[in-house]
């Protein structure tokens, strides 16, 4: 069954539908938003928080709309959220959030997955948005256009210079990810 | 035992969630808000109107009186419902457009007869709008606050809850001249909305969804 019609069964008053969405999603949104805040802490607060304005908010779902963008949409407004009220300051001592290791691994080698994390950080936030939910999360560009509320060839735009940003970031570390994925 | 903190976490989270949705097991429509927020907004007016009858002003020809006065309807009932409706940001742009033409015509519209008395005077004016404009306003807030911030979003419903008091003013204030409806109709509208806007921005956000 597609998500459409779980979310529709859902905003008719079926439980079971809430449940299976969360199954088929809470991890992947626990990852992006992982991706986004460099925080696990902060990534799970903001899953519950998603899932949450889902939940209340069920009676804004547009019939016929995909349901993937408008979770992500949710996802990235709550995060947008959490930094602009400057939570993402609290980290420990050391610079590092406490539980960081526990979070699944974004790449295979930890110490390229820092140094891609610290570059992801670096990014304005729209640019850091699009790139991760292309690259990571597998949206499509018109998918990631109707979570931002703007135009694909805007997506487009902030990918690229995303990308070229990180390329300039990455270039002594990182060689492949020179040449992938330029709109 | 470290694989299965993310699963626990998530399995937690789920109860959090199933105990909410326990609690709230219909689905409000969006609209169901938004014809709350213009039934309210109607219903000011009414009273606004009903307190000042014995006192309609002519700041206007009848024509362009009425013509001002449907685009500041248009602003209030469209603002709300085009503000409040998810989806595409279009028909929030446009309404932005009719918002700024409805303010234009309300003050271009004037006849341009100034009533007898010291300019400042007209601060009672001022003083109305805001007052008729402020339950209007803080509604609005209240429902903004169970969206995304989203600044087009706010924009679009001050302009309209805003307006409540600009319209009452218009049919009942006297004084027609251009200077006066600019500096004691318009600029106190432009102040609100922009005071409604920051003030949505420092309010905390009950759901994420746009």
């Amino acid at each position: 069954m597609t998500d459409e019609a779980l979310m529709e069964q859902f905003c008719q008053g079926d439980a079971a539908a809430f449940d299976a969405l969360f199954s088929r999603h809470a991890a992947a949104i626990r990852g992006y938003l992982h991706k986004v805040t460099g925080q696990r802490s902060a990534a799970d607060d903001l899953t519950q928080t998603t899932f949450m304005s889902l939940l209340r908010a069920r009676g804004r779902f547009q019939r016929g709309a995909k349901f993937k963008p408008w979770l992500y949409a949710i996802a990235t407004n709550a995060a947008r959220d959490w930094r602009r009220r400057g939570k993402h300051e609290r980290v420990s001592d050391d610079g590092q959030t406490p539980d960081s290791e526990a979070e699944p691994a974004l790449l295979a080698d930890p110490g390229l997955e820092k140094v891609v994390r610290a570059a992801l950080d670096q990014l304005p936030e729209a640019q850091r948005e699009a790139i991760v939910l292309h690259r990571f999360e597998g949206l499509s560009y018109a998918e990631i256009a109707e979570t931002a509320g703007v135009t694909e060839s805007a997506v487009k735009v902030r990918a690229h210079r995303g990308s070229e940003r990180l390329r300039e970031l990455l270039k002594d570390v990182w060689a492949p990810f020179e040449a992938k994925d330029t709109p | 035992m470290t694989a299965n903190k993310p699963d626990a976490s998530l399995e937690a989270m789920r109860a959090q969630l199933q105990a909410e949705l326990a609690k709230s097991p219909t689905v409000r429509p969006w609209w169901v808000e938004a014809a709350g927020l213009f039934v309210l907004n109607v219903a000011l007016i009414a009273c606004t109107f009903a307190l000042m009858s014995s006192h309609l002003g002519e700041p206007s020809t009848p024509m362009a009186r009425f013509i001002a006065a449907a685009a500041l309807i248009a602003l209030i009932a469209g603002g709300t419902f085009f503000g409040l409706r998810p989806g595409s940001r279009v028909p929030r742009l446009v309404m932005l457009g009719i918002g700024a033409g409805a303010m234009a015509l309300a003050v271009l519209s004037g006849s341009d007869v100034a009533v007898d008395g010291p300019f400042w005077a007209g601060t009672s004016c001022a003083t109305t709008e805001c007052l008729v404009a402020l339950v209007p306003i803080i509604t609005a807030l209240l429902v903004l606050s169970r969206f995304a911030f989203d600044p087009l979003r706010t924009a679009v419903v001050g302009m309209s809850s805003a307006a409540v008091g600009v319209f009452a003013l218009h049919l009942h204030c006297p004084n027609g001249s251009w200077a006066h409806l600019a500096m004691f109709h318009a600029v106190p509208w432009a102040l609100l909305l922009l005071a409604m806007f920051f003030a949505r921005r420092s309010l905390p956000s009950k759901t994420f969804a746009p």
